[in-house]
């Protein structure tokens, strides 16, 4: 009786030690997890794509100002990105143009419209 | 023939929507005024230019304890310095102001010959630059010595901005009130948004002041500021506060801006310069 009560007990720790260990395998550690963040979503962030999402933002950043519509941080960002770009943080800098860019699309599309605008119906309520 | 009709009807309602927008200033004056006047029936037009301390009561006693020894008297008195002392070539500010310093309600003008909006911070390097000096920076620093000196000399007067019957002119007007009534920034906010129907309330812990009376005390000592401003400093403020790119002081939009909503005053004293929180 003794001897099977051991027996069952070296059984149920191996195979719960198994199960943790298998778990292990599957979960990534808190640096694979940091490595995969940094590289996505922008996973083949390069060189050539970060210029190409930074001239990009630019353009649009232009044209914004051109309608007066260029949010505040749009030149932030874009010298964040050139210097995250610069310093090889390429995933990163990808990321801070392209919300410049969708920012500066946001502020063109905002200001579009907005001419002869009339006193809005409360002034005369 | 339905079909013509129906063309036909639907111009009619369009060009009925367009006749609705196309006020003249003197038409938007008023209604801009009577909405201030209904929406504070207890507040005298002599209090407007006051701004926020007219409504509040709790910042008004901070205030009023504030001009008992009036931060911006001491930049006064350097403008006196400035407006007496002559330029390297003998001549000085009174050569290119004839009336004297006391000219503050004489801007902003349409300058018909520039075809544009003439401020007095303008004037004032304008005058500066003709004579061989250095042009002040239109946001803080000198430029408000003189600034204040010529605008406390104006107090009393009443402001009074005329738009010519220029095509040129009333455009510059509509761009100044297309500005102030545009939404911009992140926030999506315009200045009409926060300083007409949401007047004495609160942004944060601030009350928001009636845009009715916004340009008369300026320039202004502003506590956050720690020192004085120009009322284009202030229009950078507000545009960055909405997450909006600022545009530059004096440059075509935010004298456009300030001629619109000067204009929307008239008939109120200057009072600057003044304190603000």
């Amino acid at each position: 009786m003794m001897l099977k009560n051991v027996f069952i007990s070296i059984a149920l720790t191996s195979v719960l030690s198994g199960v943790a260990i298998a778990e292990d395998k599957a979960a990534p550690t808190v640096e694979a997890k940091k490595v995969e963040a940094k590289a996505s979503p922008a996973g083949d962030a390069n060189a050539d794509t970060v210029k190409a999402a930074i001239d990009a933002a630019k353009s649009a950043q232009k044209a914004a100002n051109a309608v007066g519509g260029e949010w505040r941080d749009i030149g932030k960002f874009l010298k964040t990105a050139d210097k995250l770009a610069s310093e090889g943080d390429f995933a990163k800098a990808e990321k801070l143009a392209k919300k410049a860019e969708s920012q500066a699309k946001l502020g063109k599309a905002q200001m579009e419209g907005q001419s002869n605008i009339a006193f809005p119906a409360f002034f005369t309520k | 023939m339905k079909k013509l009709s129906l063309i036909l009807g639907a111009c009619l309602a369009l060009s009925a929507a367009f006749a609705v927008q196309a006020s003249t200033p003197a038409e938007d004056q008023k209604v801009f005024q009577d909405f201030f006047k209904k929406k504070f029936p207890d507040v005298t037009e002599a209090e407007f230019p006051n701004g926020a301390y007219a409504i509040d009561p709790i910042g008004r006693v901070s205030w009023e304890a504030i001009e008992e020894f009036p931060p911006y008297e001491p930049v006064i008195d350097e403008g006196e310095k400035m407006w007496n002392t002559p330029f390297a070539n003998g001549k000085g500010f009174k050569d290119c102001f004839a009336d004297g310093p006391g000219v503050a309600a004489q801007y902003p003008n349409w300058n018909k010959e520039k075809s544009m909006v003439m401020t007095l911070p303008l004037a004032i390097n304008n005058c500066l630059e003709a004579n061989g000096e250095k042009a002040l920076k239109y946001k803080k620093g000198k430029i408000n010595e003189i600034l204040a000196y010529m605008v406390y000399e104006s107090r009393g007067q009443k402001t009074n901005v005329v738009i010519p019957d220029d095509p040129k002119a009333l455009e510059a007007y509509q761009q100044g009130k297309d500005f102030w009534l545009a939404k911009r920034g992140q926030l999506n906010m315009s200045c009409a948004g926060c300083h007409s129907l949401n007047a004495s309330n609160k942004i944060r812990s601030e009350v928001l002041s009636p845009a009715f009376g916004h340009t008369t005390g300026f320039p202004v000592y502003r506590s956050k500021w720690g020192g004085m401003g120009t009322l284009h400093r202030r229009f950078t403020g507000c545009n960055k506060q909405v997450r909006a790119k600022p545009f530059k002081a004096q440059g075509e939009e935010y004298r456009n801006l300030e001629f619109f909503l000067t204009y929307m005053s008239n008939g109120l004293e200057l009072n600057g310069p003044s304190a603000r929180k």
